[in-house]
Formats: C-alpha cells, structure tokens, sequence
C-alpha cells in the first residue's frame, strides 16, 4: 500500500489525474454525459480510503475546487453580461443543485459543501450588488411591476450569502419614498381618508411581500419570516406615519368615518377587520396621545350627536385600545358612556315632573349632561340664543341645580342640534346644529344678511360660522340648500351675503343637515397641538416626580432613561423636553441635585 | 429682626470709600454675612462680621482685600461658595425666585474677568435668552465654566441645565458658519 501511495504523490500521475478529472466533470457541466462517471467515484473512494487528509484532499479534491472556481468565474461573467436577474439566480440555484448532486454521486460528502462556497463566492458574492442593481431586472424593477416570484427568488439568492441586508436596503427605501410621497402629497392632504386608505393599503401589500418572499424553513406548514425584512419594514412604516404631524388626527378621522351611522358605517362583522387594521397604524404612531385627543373628540361628537353606528363596536375598538395600552388610555371613555346613560334618567325625571306640574316651556328640549373631566375640553362661547331658546334653557338648568346643589352647568353651543320647522312652498322639518339653528333664525326678521352681520348678530366665532354656513349652503342630492350665497366663488368672506332659499325643494319632508366632521384648519390644528404640548408637560412632571419619589436619588442619564421608558406609550420627549421639567421641578423644590455630583438628583419630600 | 443698615447701601459704600468698583466688594460682604435680602443687610446679618474681627468700618476696609484675595484662590471651594452665596441677595426682589437677566450678566462680567467663554456667554444671555436666572442655573454655570467644557464634545442629554445647551449650539452654530 506504501508504494501505491507514494505512487499517487508523483506528479506526473497527479497530473494526469487531474486533467482526467475534470474532463469528466467539465463534459457533464456542459450538459454532456460523461462516460467516467463510475471511474470517479471510485477514484474517490479509493483516495478516502487510502488516507482524506493526506490523500483525497490535495489530489483530488483541492483542484477540483480550484479548477471549479475558475470555471464558475468564466461562467458567472459570461452569464452575468447576457441574463436578466432572476434568469441569472436559476442559473446559479441550477448549478448549485448539480453540484451537490456530482458530490453525492461522485465525491466525498464533506466536499458538498466546499463546492457550495466556491460557487457562491464566484457567482453570488461578486455579483450580490450589480444584481439587485441591474437596470430592468434588478430589484427595483421587481419592485415597480410587484414581481413577487423573482422577489423570492432574490431573498433566496441574498439569504444563502447571508446578506439579505443588501437586498432590505432597496425593498426600504423604496417603501420609504412611496409612503412619503403618499402622506406629505398636499393634494392628499386635502382628503385624510385617502391617506389613511392608502398607508393601509401600502402595508398589506408590504405583509403580502413578506409572507411571500421573505420567508425561511417552511416548518410544519408555518413560515418564518426574515427578522431583519420585517424589522426594517415595519421602521419605514413608523419613518412614514409619523413624518406627517397630523396623520394622528387623520386616524381617528378614519375611525369616526366607520363608526358613525350614515354611508361609511360598517356592518357588524367588518369592524374587527377594519380595527385590527387601524391598530397595525396606531402602533406606529409616536404621538399617541395626539390620536387620544382626536379619538375622544370625535367620539363625544358622535355619542352627542347620536350618531354612533354601533355602542358594542364603540366598546369593541376601546376594548382593544385597552388591552394594549392599559386603562390609563381609555378609563376616561367609559366616563363618556356613563353620562350619557345617567343623562337619559335624568331627562325622564325632568320630563315627569314637568307633566306633574302642568308647565311648559317654548320648546321641547332634550339636554346631555356631561361631566366635565370625561369629556374634551369645553369651548366658552356666548352665542346668542333666540329668546324661546333661552328661556327653556334656563328652565331646564333652574331644575338640573334644583336637584343638584353645588354643581356647575355651562351649556356648549357648539354641540348639540335643533329640529325646526321651515316653510318653503310647503311644510319642512329640518334639523340642523345649534349654531345652525341660531343662523337660520335670523332670517325670519330679514332676508338678506352678510357674514360680517351675522358675526354679530350671533356671536359665533368665525371658523364655526364658516363651517355651518358652508354646509345651509350645500346641496346634496335630496334637497336644495337652505341658504344662498349671494357672490361668486366657493370661499366665504367678510363681505359675502346670504339669502333664504324661498325655492327649497327636497325629496323628503325631514330634513337633516349633516354635520360633516371636517378635519381641522391649520390654526385650530395649531391650537390642539398646544394643548397637547400642555398636558405633556405635566405628564412628565408626574412622572419624573413619580420616579423620583420610589428611587429618592438618581443618575441623570438613568432618570431620562426610567422617564421616556414611562411615557413611550403616549409620546417620545426629547431629552431637552424632560430637561426643562426637570428644571421646573428643581425650582419648585421637588427636588434638588445631588451635592456630591451634578449629575446626580434626590428627592425633596 | 431686621433692621436696615443705617443710612441705605449707597451711604456705606460711600464710606468705605469705594465709589465705581463697588460690585465686587458689596458681593464679598454678602459672602461673609449670608445677607439674604436683596440689596439689603440685616442687622443680624451685619453683626456676623463680628466673628471675623471686624467692628467698624476701618476693619471692614481692611478685611475686603483679604476677602478678595481669599475668595479667588479657589482653595476649599471658597470660590463657590462665594459665587452661591450671592444669588439671593441678587434677586429681582424679596419675593423673586429668579435674577433679571441684566443682573446676572453684569455680575457674571466682575466675577470672571477676562474669560472669553464667559464674555460669550453673557453676550447670549442678553441678546438671545434674554429670559431671568434660576437658582439652578446661576449654580450651574459656575460649575460649567469650572468644567472647562469642550463644545465638540458636548451632549445636549447630559445634565446641564437647558439654557447651556442652547449656548453651546448657538456657539458651534457660530463656528460653523466661519
């Protein structure tokens, strides 16, 4: 055996092996059947046998791999000049299959997968960029014609040379640039709903992607996700969502679109779909205490105005806002839903003991009573009211603090509706919001009024005036406006002048004027924004005071870490941010920095 | 109980003989009696100087050098004391809480002589913050100026108060745009 061995070591005999080697392999890579195939493989049997380290490796396995490598360069150039991306990938999965194949039949086991790594160094790794960059069939072009199968294929490709990072980076990108132009287009701007419509849309198509193309080990019927594509993904989301300050705002628009009775109401079992969905965007929202604001204005809105489509839905969405987000998010809207029942009572007591006593009032009120640390911030107006109002408004309060001594009422004009009954040729009967009705009154002493004259008739304060004149001035499809505009154009001005409408005609005999809830305008936007930036920072101020408190002394870097930790579900503070309450309360005394460092801080009990 | 110093403030700088350069002194005898009133001394608060050896005015005249001298070696934190000390009779008025900002930067001026940063500093405080002085950061920004920071390297989340942070951007600002 020594000197068969030492035979093998001769060069000329290693020479010729080699030659004869790849011969053999070089007619089957070319698609030719090589009649030697049997040769080689007992060829290697003989060398493993013999000695694998000493024997197999150098004769015939190492230039085995050199030569293979030299040939999959050649090729891997050639092929890369004339295919298209994914005609490429098959090439290469192709040649990666044969590969082992040759191995298993022919080879040593333990080369398999050193001829794995020669090819995906010769023909991946070389060419891993200039694929997915290649014009009309890289990955942007995949991207733009939603090609999900050669997407598929470009995972798998990046995923063997385990640098799916370089695919991830222009699937990102492109979401990020498609999303941006999406929410910061100032058309789009103009109808929220089509921003939310399409940011949802944006993302189903990005899960579809995912569970498609970036997925791994298709265990027990189950795909895994690529961590790092879903991470990123779902960062280019937040990046989107929250590059528009008032995508917030436009959420709870969408929500109070579904949940409100009339054309965009659900029916009962799309709401879980429809909440799952604005959940997935709720998530990655930075400023959720912004949507709580809007959320719960909305809902009062709704409840108010008896407009919710459905209370178990409305329960339904809180209930799911709970769940992720503790009852600090929602305990307050509970409240909400708890006046508005007492408030039923109390109108059957008002309404009873009105009969027992035979008195009457001009008209025929209904009145909700709302408890003010439930619901949003009430909004102080002296409208001025038409006598009949007022007086069975007063009546109604003389009886609420009758009842209920030491308490407070204050009505809200900007809420609320009015039935009326309007002559226009024939009997109508038209219900319209509060200001609405204090509008329209007007108009029984005169017959041509101008913006300007109604401010101060009224007293409304312009935006809401705008806003309930715009809508006695629209049309839709069953009856005629209410009210004329006199002047052209669709914007209302200080001089434009308004008229009774003596042609009204409508397909139903009641009328109601919907209130459509608008988004806000950019100074009221301004001024929520305001309020929010309020409460943030007292709700810092009850934190930090909260850590301070169960820690007595703290590390600054600790303290802002504990603080934002606390607060992440609401909103993100800068470290600025928290740095002025903290200044604040070092000022008033609830705490003090430390004597032996400054970046130290105790607290003052 | 307190008790004015007979004759007000300007009577006894007056007789010490100190005229323009009144600033400094005034503060080093703030230092050595804790006066706690603005521009005013209790008279328990005067007494105090007793413990130094002074009893008249003479006295006074040739303790505030020392004083001086004893104030600016640093030894012992003598130096922050002497600055911390100053702030409440520096007050806007008994009730403040705050200097005005007129105040601190004239005062930050005769305590930090020829120090650039501090020039700086003071040209910010008056063109651009503008705002009055907490407690905090009057305190703070002596340990600042001690610190001798390095703007390059500074972190806005440290724990400096936030009126220094806007100081050091409008600085790197400044050497940006040369």
């Amino acid at each position: 055996i020594n000197a068969e061995y030492m035979g093998l070591k001769d060069v000329r005999v290693l020479e010729r092996l080699r030659t004869l080697t790849m011969k053999i392999i070089q007619q089957e890579r070319n698609g030719e059947i090589a009649p030697q195939r049997l040769f080689l493989k007992n060829l290697t049997k003989m060398m493993v046998e013999v000695n694998k380290h000493e024997v197999y490796q150098p004769c015939l396995e190492e230039p085995f791999l050199k030569d293979s490598s030299d040939y999959y360069r050649l090729e891997a150039a050639n092929y890369f000049a004339v295919s298209t991306t994914p005609d490429y990938i098959r090439k290469v999965f192709k040649r990666l299959d044969e590969e082992r194949d040759r191995v298993e039949r022919c080879l040593d086991e333990t080369t398999k997968i050193k001829i794995e790594n020669v090819i995906k160094q010769e023909m991946i790794n070389i060419y891993v960029q200039q694929l997915i960059e290649k014009e009309n069939s890289g990955c942007l072009s995949m991207l733009n014609d939603w090609r999900i199968e050669e997407l598929r294929l470009l995972y798998e490709c990046v995923k063997l040379i385990d640098n799916v990072q370089a695919m991830v980076n222009v699937v990102k990108d492109y979401l990020l640039q498609n999303g941006l132009k999406l929410v910061t287009d100032p058309e789009a701007n103009q109808q929220p709903m089509n921003i939310i419509d399409g940011v949802l849309d944006l993302r189903e198509k990005y899960t579809q992607l995912l569970n498609q193309a970036f997925y791994n080990h298709i265990e027990e019927g189950r795909r895994h996700i690529d961590k790092l594509a879903e991470t990123s993904i779902n960062k280019t989301f937040e990046d989107i969502v929250n590059r528009n300050h008032r995508f917030p705002e436009y959420l709870s628009l969408y929500i109070d679109s579904k949940l409100r009775k009339g054309k965009t109401q659900l029916r009962d079992e799309e709401y879980d779909l429809v909440f799952d969905k604005v959940l997935l965007l709720f998530r990655y929202l930075k400023e959720k205490d912004v949507f709580e604001k809007y959320y719960k204005s909305h809902l009062a809105k709704r409840l108010l105005g008896q407009k919710c489509s459905s209370e178990e839905a409305e329960r339904a969405f809180i209930g799911k806002l709970k769940t992720e987000y503790g009852h600090q998010f929602t305990s307050k809207l509970e409240g909400m839903f708890q006046d508005m029942k007492i408030s039923q009572d109390t109108m059957t007591s008002y309404k009873n003991r009105m009969q027992v006593n035979s008195e009457k009032t001009h008209c025929d009120i209904t009145v909700q009573v709302l408890t003010t640390t439930y619901w949003p911030i009430p909004k102080t107006a002296n409208v001025k009211l038409p006598m009949e109002v007022d007086e069975t408004s007063r009546h109604f309060m003389r009886y609420y603090l009758n009842a209920h001594s030491g308490r407070k009422l204050n009505y809200q004009l900007n809420l609320g509706n009015a039935d009326l009954r309007m002559y226009a040729g024939k009997q109508y009967e038209i219900n319209v919001s509060t200001h609405q009705m204090v509008i329209l009154m007007l108009f029984n002493k005169a017959d041509n009024l101008s913006f300007t004259h109604i401010t101060e008739e009224t007293n409304i304060q312009p935006s809401d005036l705008k806003r309930a004149l715009f809508s006695l001035c629209h049309a839709p499809k069953t009856h005629s406006p209410i009210l004329l505009k006199q002047d052209a154009g669709k914007e209302i001005e200080d001089h434009s002048r308004f008229v009774f409408n003596q042609d009204f005609k409508s397909k139903f005999v009641k009328v109601k004027i919907s209130q459509i809830i608008q988004k806000e305008t950019d100074d009221e936007a301004k001024e929520t924004r305001g309020k929010v930036d309020e409460d943030r920072k007292w709700q810092l101020d009850a934190v930090i005071v909260r850590v301070m408190k169960s820690r007595k002394t703290i590390e600054h870097s600790m303290l802002l870490g504990e603080v934002m930790k606390m607060v992440a579900n609401r909103f993100t503070p800068t470290a600025e941010d928290i740095k002025k309450r903290i200044e604040s309360l070092i000022e008033r005394e609830y705490m003090e920095r430390s004597r032996d460092s400054r970046s130290k801080y105790n607290y003052l009990a | 109980y307190q008790r004015r110093v007979h004759g007000g403030l300007s009577k006894l700088i007056e007789r010490l003989g100190l005229g323009e350069d009144s600033d400094l002194p005034m503060l080093l005898l703030v230092w050595k009696t804790r006066a706690q009133t603005p521009y005013s001394f209790s008279l328990e608060e005067f007494c105090r100087l007793g413990q130094y050896g002074v009893s008249n005015i003479q006295d006074l005249q040739k303790h505030l050098p020392q004083w001086r001298q004893e104030a600016f070696t640093n030894k012992l934190g003598c130096f922050r004391d002497f600055y911390k000390a100053s702030f409440p009779w520096l007050r806007s008025s008994p009730q403040a809480s705050t200097l005005d900002c007129e105040t601190a930067v004239g005062t930050w001026q005769v305590l930090f002589p020829g120090n650039k940063m501090v020039a700086e500093w003071c040209t910010f405080i008056r063109d651009q913050y503008k705002k009055a002085i907490t407690k905090d950061t009057w305190n703070m920004f002596y340990e600042f100026v001690r610190s001798e920071p390095n703007f390059l390297e500074y972190k806005a989340d440290d724990s400096w108060p936030a009126v220094i942070d806007e100081f050091v951007e409008s600085k790197l600002n400044a050497m940006r745009k040369q």
